[in-house]
């Protein structure tokens, strides 16, 4: 029993609590504009302004109460969130363009969520 | 129950070398220790013609061993392998682990959130790695520690002294000798074995009327009885006298050569035990012979002059007493040539005449001598023309008159050239 224990706290030192919806929306919208922002994000949306609060107002995810709504429910979003990731797990990692290009085709309505046309 | 599993499953992993080894210590005594080892059956001829008597004697090897005693340490040696890099695994996965995990509440409880996964989830509280990590390192190191420690207890050597013999020397006597009795096969030049005549008192006698052929050994139990050297010479005399009584003893003059040559052979060999009853018979064999070879019968020469392959070889079959040549003092000796027969010589000369197919002259100074060249020799056919340089090794065998010339004759064995012999 004790060694399963330890087995878990050991696997649970890999990775934290889950992350609220509203954090996840925000850090898509963060990593989609580190500079150089893509061409295909500048294309897709009209952005006014500064490109991450434009995301975030247009998401509506400034609130904590922000949650994902069908078609888009969280765990699509996570499905298209993961090209995102493959240069890193870290918030200020930026994202490869393709990689960028690659989740817009694959989740329109992911750039729709942002206020981009597909 | 659970403390001795985990014993035994470090006993387990905890190799271990076995080495042994061992020490000669110092010398602790020495002593003589006498041992009774196996002998055997060995004889004794003595002859008195016509009977042969063979004492047979028992004895044992009474054996004396010269022992040197030391003290020797066998050393049995246990060394856990790798002990030490367990040891220093263990200490710092130990160390390292107990720290970490003792420390963890310091480290904040915090999800990182400069990091999301794929999964949606914070990275992990530094508290959760410290402890992870803790963890991981006690679950490496405390096995390890274990190994090192159960390598190090088992580690060690036994050391067993024990006292070893070495012989340094033995010598053996012939010891307890007694006479012995049992049946004793003769056997024979043919392979044949008569017998079994059985030994009495230690004693065998044998009558010459009764035995079939000369004897060759004899065999005790299927073994050869061993005879000294004088019984040897003794077997070998009365094997003559035995050959000359069961012989047909036809004329001397109506043998054949070869048959002739056995008997004179036969006939000296018996002389050493029979003396005077025989010496008539060995003279006329011995003229007889004599007779033959002057008149060129090489036969007669016996089989030891055809096997002779070189002159070298018949110098050492004949080494030769005196030297025959212009410098030497050993001419002066010819003047008494009578009493030089018989005696093995080396000339070195000139061939001066050629009076025979098989006699020349040699000219050694101003002396001649009358030179025999045995016909079927392997050196005959060489030319020896006049003037020739000539060694050769032979017998003196007295004066020899050929027509008007008198002259010390030489049985010659090998003759050659000396332009040969200087090549």
């Amino acid at each position: 029993m004790r060694a399963v224990l330890c087995s878990l706290v050991v696997l649970a030192s890999c990775s934290g609590p889950a992350a609220s919806d509203a954090a996840l929306c925000r850090d898509v919208a963060h990593r989609l504009c580190i500079q150089p922002v893509c061409t295909d994000v500048m294309t897709q949306f009209a952005i006014v302004g500064d490109c991450e609060t434009f995301m975030v107002a247009h998401a509506a995810c400034g609130d904590e109460t922000f949650i994902f709504k069908a078609p888009l429910d969280r765990e699509t979003f996570l499905n298209c969130r993961l090209p995102l990731l493959r240069n890193g797990d870290a918030t200020d990692t930026a994202p490869d363009c393709l990689d960028v290009s690659q989740t817009f085709e694959a989740c329109p309505a992911l750039v729709q969520l942002y206020g981009g046309t597909p | 129950v659970k403390k001795a599993a985990v014993l035994l499953l470090l006993a387990g992993c905890a190799g271990m070398e076995d080495t042994v080894r061992t020490e000669r210590g110092p010398l602790l005594r020495t002593f003589d220790r006498p041992r009774v080892v196996e002998g055997g059956v060995r004889g004794q001829l003595s002859a008195e013609w016509p009977k042969l008597t063979l004492t047979l004697e028992g004895f044992d090897t009474c054996r004396s061993e010269h022992v040197e005693e030391y003290a020797e340490e066998t050393i049995h040696e246990h060394r856990g392998a790798g002990a030490g890099a367990s040891l220093s695994v263990g200490v710092v996965g130990v160390g390292a682990g107990a720290l970490l995990l003792a420390f963890s509440p310091l480290f904040s409880n915090q999800p990182n959130t400069g990091s999301i996964d794929g999964a949606g989830h914070y990275g992990a509280p530094p508290r959760d790695i410290a402890t992870g990590w803790g963890i991981g390192l006690m679950i490496v190191g405390v096995p390890a520690l274990g190994v090192a420690i159960v390598q190090f207890l088992r580690t060690g050597e036994e050391v067993e002294a024990t006292k070893v013999e070495q012989i340094a020397n033995q010598s053996d006597e012939v010891c307890h000798l007694r006479k012995v009795d049992g049946p004793v096969l003769l056997s024979n030049d043919r392979g044949e074995h008569e017998g079994p005549f059985p030994a009495a008192g230690g004693a065998l006698v044998l009558e010459a009327s009764k035995l079939k052929a000369p004897i060759d050994a004899f065999v005790f139990y299927e073994r050869d009885v061993p005879l000294d050297d004088g019984s040897v010479r003794l077997l070998g005399a009365f094997n003559g006298c035995l050959v000359l009584e069961q012989q047909n003893a036809a004329a001397p003059e109506a043998m054949s050569t070869g048959a002739l040559m056995k008997r004179v052979e036969a006939a000296r060999e018996c002389k050493s035990l029979r003396g005077d009853a025989i010496a008539a018979e060995l003279q006329k064999l011995e003229a007889e012979v004599t007779r033959r070879r002057e008149g060129g019968d090489a036969a007669a020469f016996g089989a030891g002059a055809k096997k002779l392959g070189s002159f070298e070889e018949a110098v050492s079959a004949y080494p030769p007493r005196l030297t025959l040549e212009a410098t030497s003092a050993d001419l002066k000796k010819l003047d008494d040539v009578e009493h030089l027969s018989g005696q093995n010589v080396l000339v070195r000369g000139t061939v001066e005449a050629g009076l025979s197919p098989n006699i020349g002259v040699v000219k050694v100074a101003n002396r001649e001598l009358f030179v025999f060249l045995p016909p079927d020799a392997p050196w005959a056919n060489e030319d020896f023309g006049l003037h020739t340089q000539v060694e050769l090794v032979g017998t003196l065998s007295g004066l020899q008159t050929v027509g008007e010339k008198t002259a010390p004759l030489v049985k010659a064995v090998w003759m050659r050239k000396l332009s040969a012999a200087r090549q």
